[in-house]
């Protein structure tokens, strides 16, 4: 997961938001340039740079373009209309540049290989869509909600949650509200995935990181992309698909490091103990010094 | 009489796992042993967390420092697959309810039956009715605590991770009874001790060593 804005006291506000422009200025250039898959193979490497993305508006650009674009589409067209597609949305972040996809998305709808999620055409690219079956549970008590949100699980974890991102009780209340329904709109249409401990903090970072950039429903695409996609193994009932992954991080961490592997396991802390189970499944958004201050 | 001290070599370990429902308290408890402080915006508990401390029993003879090894362990039940890599050879459990959670009682006896089958015979197990401060609001009275400790045979208190109550009692009692029972012992490899006195369950807690207490 990205860190937040730099906060570097030598770096002035103006020279901060001149690099925010550059960068959000390549981003448009390279996205205008090249062809869907290029551009989405550009987009992984500027998340695997040293320093990552520095700015919350580029990432709001790179990961909704990395989630909702679909390469199959993409020799369409080669040049999105910059008007369109980054358009200054902006809800309160008083940054330069950002994102209007879920805006500008409107009608010739296609299906997605394996979900029921639907796509369209934005400037000649394919995107996803937001799940098709609306939230109807509001802020309260979720009505007939499938059991796959396990709700009082979710409204536990929701009630003690954000605490470090917004200090404000207020705002506090009100992103949580949110993450909630981010999180029952998107399972309430997937019914073979299910609400885990940790997927709260990883949709409430994702809310905190790109919200302000992108319309709603871009951002319930964009999370509903994470659960079916990326979070997919770890949303499934038991923890089977999961321990595979678990185990996986330990034999990694034996090839990069056999001398802090070897130590773990002397201190019965080897793979059967699944000690990376927080960071893996919250996307490293679970940190243990922020979990215990 | 208990006193905390920094962990040395002869400290002896035992293992303890926390287990119950989601938002019982079961991080605030460890936290409130360990930390001897209340975190009023505790995260949810994702997996499992680790902490441990050590506390000198000075009225044991010879004095014994015991060093407690807490896995603290996530609520949800997709997580109870994981749970037996963290009870599997624990000296102690604390099965943990909320006092204002009818369901949560429900629950921890799901636990203690799920440790009666599958955990070592020799592991205590403690049932712990925290948020004791909250009497205006309690759905499990003590006497209802009282009877399923009997029942199965546990030690049993009610605590308040908010404000302390009893969660320094529960450590130190039940460092006594792992070192009355030989679960844990000086200068002894844990296992062989436990391997030496392995009794079926239901036949591990003598009646007079059962401690109902609660100075709520």
């Amino acid at each position: 997961m990205g860190k937040k804005k730099s906060h570097n006291p030598q770096v002035s506000l103006n020279t901060q938001d001149r690099k925010e422009r550059v960068l959000l200025n390549e981003v448009d250039r390279v996205r205008a340039t090249l062809p869907t898959p290029a551009y989405l193979a550009w987009c992984r490497q500027q998340c695997r740079k040293r320093g990552g993305l520095e700015f919350d508006s580029v990432r709001a650009v790179i990961w909704r373009d990395l989630l909702l674009l679909i390469p199959q589409a993409s020799s369409t067209s080669l040049t999105p209309s910059s008007s369109g597609v980054f358009s200054g949305v902006n809800n309160n972040s008083g940054r330069a540049s950002s994102v209007n996809a879920g805006a500008s998305i409107a009608g010739n709808s296609s299906s997605n290989s394996n979900t029921t999620t639907t796509s369209s055409t934005v400037s000649g690219r394919h995107f996803m869509l937001a799940p098709s079956v609306p939230y109807a549970g509001g802020t309260g008590d979720g009505g007939a909600l499938s059991p796959n949100c396990h709700l009082t699980v979710l409204d536990c974890d929701i009630k003690r949650s954000l605490w470090h991102l917004y200090p404000n009780d207020t705002i506090r209340e009100e992103k949580r509200q949110l993450v909630k329904s981010l999180i029952m709109r998107c399972l309430s249409h997937r019914p073979q995935l299910h609400y885990y401990q940790g997927l709260h903090e990883v949709v409430g970072f994702v809310e905190y990181t790109v919200g302000a950039h992108v319309p709603r429903e871009t951002l319930v695409a964009m999370v509903d992309q994470l659960l079916s996609q990326h979070f997919y193994a770890f949303c499934h009932q038991n923890m089977k698909s999961c321990e595979g992954i678990l185990h996986g991080v330990h034999f990694a961490l034996k090839v990069q490091c056999p001398e802090l592997a070897a130590m773990l396991e002397e201190l019965q802390l080897g793979p059967g103990t699944h000690f990376a189970l927080p960071w893996v499944i919250t996307w490293f958004t679970h940190h243990l010094a922020e979990s215990h201050p | 009489m208990a006193s905390a001290s920094p962990t040395r070599a002869k400290d002896i370990p035992a293992k303890i796992v926390v287990l119950g429902e989601s938002a019982v308290g079961k991080s605030s408890l460890a936290l409130r042993f360990v930390r001897r402080d209340f975190i009023p915006n505790q995260e949810a508990t994702i997996g499992a967390s680790f902490l441990s401390r050590s506390v000198s029993l000075v009225d044991e003879s010879p004095p014994v420092t015991i060093k407690f090894e807490i896995w603290d362990t996530a609520g949800q039940e997709r997580y109870r697959a994981l749970a037996p890599m963290y009870y599997r050879g624990a000296a102690g459990a604390l099965v943990v309810y909320d006092i204002t959670s009818a369901d949560s009682l429900r629950k921890a006896e799901s636990w203690i039956g799920e440790l009666r089958r599958n955990a070592d015979p020799q592991t205590v197990v403690v049932l712990v009715g925290n948020k004791c401060d909250l009497e205006s609001m309690r759905q499990v009275s003590i006497q209802q605590g009282q009877d399923l400790a009997e029942k199965e045979e546990l030690l049993f208190y009610e605590t308040s991770a908010k404000d302390g109550t009893n969660v320094d009692a529960l450590f130190t009692n039940l460092g006594k009874t792992l070192l009355s029972r030989g679960v844990i012992a000086s200068g002894v490899d844990r296992r062989s001790t436990m391997s030496r006195n392995l009794q079926p369950p239901g036949s591990r807690t003598p009646k007079s060593e059962q401690q109902k207490r609660c100075d709520c």
